[in-house]
């Protein structure tokens, strides 16, 4: 009887949980679909608050593009570009956050330098599909070297093979490295930020770096960092004047 | 004797090699083994404890007893340090070794007030080591520099002018001209003069010294050359700089460079070595440090206001002569796309002052701001300023590029110049570029035509009313924008993938080394066949069947010893035991039995068949 009670209360419990996760989950697409409707209507910066309070229990591409699209409307271009970023690395393929930074870009006139052969070649996929690609390859070329050597295939016929997957996974290693190098940049939101000689407040400008604009940060002291931006000039900037893309 | 003689050659060659041997290891104990222990220390020192706000100061950090130079110059307000250089030093003083590193940095100052250089720090394999920090100040423009003299003892400075009789170095420093425009770039030659013979190293860049004049920046590496004068030949080093002047009037300026001459100084020994002049000066000369300040002779310049009459507007500053040349691309766009016009003005003059040239009418243009290089053409003031500037039309109609302006003054016309390009040709794809009224009507038309074809044109509309609309699906919440590699599930079944992998690798290796090896076969063999027959004799000793018994023995051992002597298990007789085997092999016993029980019928007791199976499977595990 005792054990009896035991499963029911557990079952109980068990429910209770799923329902909690059901409810929160319906929540926030409620929330999701409100923040749409004050986009819709124009109302961006109750759209903007609405995003930002979902991105506090996490955040996935739509999320990540609906909040950039709202920025864009309301003028700030700088998390406008955060926010398609940060979709884009959720997901390299969503052709809408591609044409509408490319779009916001243009407008900012923030234009890129045209990509050489080798950044086109990294930028075909994004870092945690050449991760896995690179991963798949990698197992692929041990099991052909180690599984028993069987009639129907050959012996150059399984080397083949086998450097056929090497050079997959040496080919994704590349486009691991090559996104990596840009994956912890970020992003100017402050429309007046200044690069400076050192990092002081009272320290001279080299000038202004627009809103918008992606950074490297480097090195730190206080509350700034040594960046470089995509034009190659690179100063002290407020650490408040930009944000990361990758918040970790 | 002659044993004696032979040992006393071979005594004296193997002495001449221990010797030659405690040499080596005598001078890589002094090349090597001090450097590993000395103690590492750093030091730090600035060349000037006051400098004014137009000039920079010299801050030397020495690193001795390692060759690490692995520090961080610390940041400090309004002021930036400039990496220089860095030297190593390796000397040996009465036996005593010790090695160096020397990095110099210029110290530029952004404003005036006093500062401190924090404490420099360096990771040693004793702890961290440190210099003190340093205090300076810098003082308003034109303010006489302190400069503090490195070492205050053994050395004399000597200061000398040009105009001194017997000059062992001098400085000449030679204007292009003596009037010029305030902001203007006036090219000076600075030459400075060491007599044949003098070893000379410099302490400083030749510095400007007097009020209402600023001095560019000079190469580090001068010129080195060869001159001869008045019949003395002298080692010269030139830089080719610029002054420009900052404040109106007639200004006293000179130039002065701080270096230390090796003078050789003669002994005057009674002893002297054979009297001779060589010998002498080989023996009997050492050299001697002397710190100097080389300084040309103070010169009159003057700098004059700009005019006030027709200044152009759009003035900046620029003083000199200067052409302009634009081109854009591509000059044929979709609606929408930026030019890139490129402004280039080259010639000579104070290029820090030119700015991008303005666009003579910006209507149905957006533009952007620009950028701008400046690429150096050799000599100070001349080269040429290449702008980049995105401009986007506004406009369907827009049909050239517009002109852009730019105004200078010229010192050699004395007057203000003001130069326009032509505007360039351009076409929107789908707009004809016609001229001509008729032609006018006519594009009007097809833009009209255009706009009904195409709903909505980019040039025509905020772009940002083409956004893509948003997503309606909130989709999986729970992304994280972290690498895969970083993600705690993937590096689990990493770690179980390779660890997997690894189990494989080795169980193929293992593999591999047994099919290689014949031995390793044959014991495994001979192992597998002795469990499989003592099961059987096992069985056959359980059953007391003492026939069955021994046949098996006979059998695991003609099996064990047919493997061992790679001959046929069958083949192998009680003769081939006899002959191989010792002779109290307990083999030989066992096989004899089996023998006789085959043939004759001889059963064993239960007693027997026990001893019998401890000493076959004693004899038999013997073997592999």
């Amino acid at each position: 009887m005792r054990i009896n009670d035991r499963r029911f209360i557990g079952v109980f419990v068990c429910l209770l949980l799923l329902a909690r996760i059901g409810w929160a989950g319906d929540n926030r697409q409620t929330l999701f679909q409100e923040a749409g409707q004050a986009y819709s209507s124009g109302d961006y910066a109750v759209a903007i608050e609405k995003y930002e309070g979902l991105r506090a229990d996490g955040g996935s591409a739509a999320l990540f593009y609906n909040l950039a699209n709202s920025y864009a409307q309301s003028g700030q271009s700088g998390r406008a570009i955060l926010n398609y970023e940060r979709a884009l690395r959720l997901e390299p393929g969503d052709s809408d956050a591609r044409g509408n930074l490319e779009l916001l870009r243009r407008e900012k006139g923030l234009f890129q330098t045209e990509k050489n052969l080798q950044q086109q070649f990294v930028g075909l996929l994004g870092m945690n599909q050449w991760t896995g690609l690179a991963a798949v390859g990698f197992v692929l070329f041990w099991l052909v070297l180690l599984l028993p050597m069987t009639s129907t295939m050959k012996r150059a016929s399984r080397y083949l093979l086998a450097g056929i997957f090497l050079l997959l996974t040496c080919a994704a290693g590349y486009g691991v490295y090559g996104q990596y190098q840009h994956w912890y940049e970020g992003v100017v939101v402050s429309p007046d930020a200044r690069l400076r000689v050192s990092p002081f407040s009272s320290a001279a400008s080299i000038g202004t770096i627009q809103e918008g604009r992606l950074v490297h940060p480097g090195k730190a002291h206080g509350d700034f960092f040594l960046v470089e931006d995509e034009t190659g000039r690179s100063g002290w900037l407020e650490s408040s004047a930009f944000e990361p893309i990758c918040e970790e | 004797m002659e044993y004696l003689k032979t040992y006393t050659r071979k005594s004296g060659v193997g002495r001449r090699r221990g010797i030659a041997a405690v040499c080596v290891l005598f001078l890589a104990c002094i090349l090597w083994v001090p450097p590993l222990f000395a103690a590492v220390e750093i030091s730090a020192s600035l060349n000037a404890n006051s400098f004014p706000l137009d000039r920079v100061a010299t801050l030397t950090v020495t690193v001795s007893g390692s060759s690490s130079t692995d520090i961080q110059i610390p940041e400090v307000d309004g002021i930036q340090f400039h990496a220089r250089g860095k030297s190593s030093q390796f000397e040996m003083i009465n036996g005593s070794f010790s090695s160096s590193v020397v990095l110099t940095y210029l110290v530029q100052a952004y404003r005036v007030g006093k500062f401190t250089i924090p404490a420099i720090t360096l990771n040693t394999r004793d702890g961290l080591s440190s210099t003190q920090p340093i205090r300076f100040e810098v003082t308003s423009s034109g303010t006489r520099t302190a400069i503090s003299t490195p070492s205050q003892t053994g050395t004399a400075s000597t200061r000398l002018r040009s105009g001194e009789a017997d000059k062992v170095a001098f400085m000449r420093v030679t204007p292009e001209k003596k009037t010029s425009y305030s902001g203007e770039i006036l090219p000076v030659q600075i030459k400075v003069y060491f007599r044949d013979g003098i070893k000379a190293n410099l302490n400083s860049l030749p510095q400007l010294s007097g009020e209402g004049f600023v001095l560019q920046q000079l190469e580090r590496e001068p010129v080195q050359t060869r001159e001869m004068i008045n019949n003395t030949r002298y080692s010269v080093l030139t830089w080719n700089s610029a002054l420009s002047g900052i404040k109106e009037g007639k200004h006293t300026v000179s130039l002065e460079l701080e270096a230390t001459l090796l003078v050789r100084q003669q002994r005057h020994n009674a002893r002297s070595m054979f009297n001779d002049p060589f010998f002498g000066s080989f023996f009997d000369s050492s050299y001697s440090e002397k710190q100097v300040t080389v300084a040309s002779p103070k010169m009159e310049l003057t700098v004059l206001g700009l005019p006030e009459k027709d200044r152009p507007a759009d003035f900046a500053g620029a003083i000199g002569e200067f052409s302009l040349k634009t081109t854009a691309v591509p000059l044929e766009v979709e609606p929408g796309d930026p030019v890139t016009l490129t402004t280039t003005i080259s010639g000579h003059g104070n290029f820090d002052r030119v700015q991008a040239p303005k666009l003579v009418s910006e209507d149905g243009w957006k533009t952007y701001t620009p950028s701008s290089e400046f690429l150096k053409d050799g000599s100070p003031g001349r080269g040429k300023k290449v702008f980049e500037q995105a401009l986007v039309a506004r406009k369907k109609d827009v049909t050239e590029v517009p002109a852009v302006s730019f105004s200078y003054f010229d010192p050699r016309a004395k007057r203000y110049e003001t130069i326009t390009s032509a505007p360039i040709p351009f076409t929107v794809k789908g707009i004809q570029n016609t001229t001509g009224e008729s032609q006018s009507r006519q594009k009007e038309q097809s833009v009209q035509q255009e706009s009904r074809s195409v709903p909505a044109p980019a040039v025509t509309e905020p772009p940002l009313k083409t956004l893509a609309p948003l997503h309606l699906g909130s989709g999986d919440m729970d992304g994280q924008i972290t690498p895969l590699f970083n993600r705690l599930w993937f590096r689990l079944l990493g770690g179980v993938l390779l660890l997997g992998l690894t189990t494989v690798i080795v169980l193929r290796a293992k593999a591999a080394r047994f099919a290689a090896n014949p031995v390793l076969q044959r014991d495994q063999a001979m192992k597998h066949l002795l469990a499989l027959r003592e099961k059987e004799i096992a069985g056959a000793q359980i059953a007391a069947d003492s026939r069955r018994f021994l046949a098996l023995c006979r059998t695991a051992i003609q099996e064990q010893l047919g493997l061992l002597w790679e001959t046929e298990a069958g083949a192998i007789t009680l003769a081939d035991l006899q002959r191989r085997l010792p002779e109290n092999s307990g083999l030989i016993t066992i096989f004899t039995a089996a023998e006789q029980s085959a043939y004759s019928g001889q059963e064993l007791s239960a007693k027997e068949m026990q001893k019998f199976t401890t000493i076959l499977k004693k004899e038999l595990e013997g073997l592999v």
